[in-house]
């Protein structure tokens, strides 16, 4: 067997590189990354730093900016967007204006509205194709209708079907998908281990079917 | 920043539990994963299922990944390669023992004669016929265009072994590929 030949194997196993059927299919790609950060949703959020709740962080920022900032920096607040400084401001407010409607009507009303901001917010970032900004902006509107839900004298009904018609928010799995552990367990201890059998030529396989088998099996790993 | 460092930047932002860094790796490195994996178990649906697990357990991993040690690409592999064999293992998988690993003598000149005529479709299904151990060697090498040293982390033998490993299942390969001529 010439050193041309094997050359010429090695040229076709590359070409297979670039064969369709080798390709995992878009519907799969786009389902997988869904279920595969719907599974992760809950852990990956337990592994992020705790951060004040978004809610309280702008009652913070409500009671700490007028004597700072003033009416002027309220009203310019209002358009800013998630990731601006004055952004808490903006939510500090609104959560003013829920508190003082005198009425459920109004109070229903202004969380609608609050609800009809978070949509805008979000709608923009994904106009402008930011992903940090989308990120937060989501987190948001989840945090808020959150906090609309447990506020009282608000017609919860009329929120629903405002949501209803309004962009679908998309929400963790109550139970991510679970698997078997121990098998995979006792599998990857022994993947986890890092030590790699000594190199010498004396141990390496001759061509006998006995010798090979200890060596190249797969089921070493057992 | 190069790619390694934007690579380095990704793994460290998906251990602290960022969204998007977690999407970012699966977006990187889901082909790659999954025609490794679809050309080791031959089979679409399989490819797929593994390809699910591989990545959720990534995450599960991930945490105890250290840039210091492995290559990242390296240690997914290596991730990858455990769950086609923990699939094997549940559903008690067993390799034939015709899939030899020895090479029979087989006339030059109709080897010579094979050769000319050899196509990547034969190349294909003779890839399927092979011992495991052969033809995940033959992927890792020629399709995923792996160095000897990176396989051999992945595989966890010594670089040796996988160059021995190698010619031999180049050599097994063009055996299948002639009994498919013969026919």
């Amino acid at each position: 067997m010439t050193h041309t030949n094997n050359n010429d194997v090695a040229k076709l196993l590359r070409a297979i590189r670039q064969d369709p059927e080798g390709l995992p299919r878009a519907s799969f790609r786009t389902n997988a990354r869904i279920r595969v950060l719907n599974t992760i949703a809950k852990p990956l959020a337990a592994m992020r730093p705790a951060r004040m709740n978004r809610f309280w962080r702008g009652v913070v920022a409500a009671v700490a900016t007028p004597a700072f900032l003033g009416v002027g920096t309220v009203l310019a607040a209002q358009t800013s967007k998630p990731n601006d400084l004055l952004y808490p401001v903006k939510i500090a407010s609104e959560n003013i204006s829920l508190q003082l409607a005198p009425t459920s009507q109004l109070k229903t009303s202004v969380a609608i509205d609050i609800i009809r901001r978070r949509a805008e917010e979000i709608e923009h970032a994904e106009s402008q194709n930011d992903t940090k900004e989308l990120r937060e902006a989501k987190a948001t509107m989840t945090q808020t209708i959150d906090t609309l839900r447990n506020t009282s004298e608000i017609r919860q009904e009329d929120v629903d079907d405002y949501l209803e018609n309004s962009i679908e928010i998309q929400r963790s799995p109550e139970n991510p998908q679970t698997t078997k552990q121990e098998d995979r367990d006792e599998s990857n201890e022994e993947s986890e281990q890092l030590h790699v059998e000594g190199a010498t030529t004396s141990s390496l396989p001759t061509n006998a079917p006995e010798e090979n088998k200890s060596t190249d099996d797969s089921h070493d790993e057992d | 920043m190069t790619d390694l460092d934007t690579l380095s930047l990704t793994i460290r932002k998906a251990q602290k539990g960022d969204r998007d860094a977690f999407g970012k790796l699966y977006d990187l490195f889901l082909n790659r994963l999954y025609r490794f994996i679809y050309y080791k178990v031959t089979n679409r649906e399989t490819a797929e299922d593994i390809t699910e697990q591989v990545f959720v357990k990534m995450f599960e991993k991930l945490p105890t990944y250290k840039e210091t040690g492995l290559p990242f690409e390296a240690w997914l592999f290596r991730v990858a390669r455990n769950q086609v064999i923990d699939f094997y293992r549940t559903r008690k998988h067993t390799v034939s023992l015709e899939k030899v690993m020895e090479v029979p003598d087989v006339e030059p000149s109709l080897i010579d004669r094979v050769h000319t005529t050899m196509t990547m479709d034969m190349v294909k299904k003779a890839l399927v016929k092979l011992h495991d151990s052969y033809r995940e060697i033959l992927i890792l090498k020629f399709i995923e265009d792996k160095g000897n040293e990176e396989i051999s982390v992945i595989v966890n033998k010594p670089v040796a072994h996988v160059r021995v490993l190698q010619s031999r299942a180049i050599a097994a390969l063009r055996k299948h590929v002639y009994d498919t001529y013969k026919q």
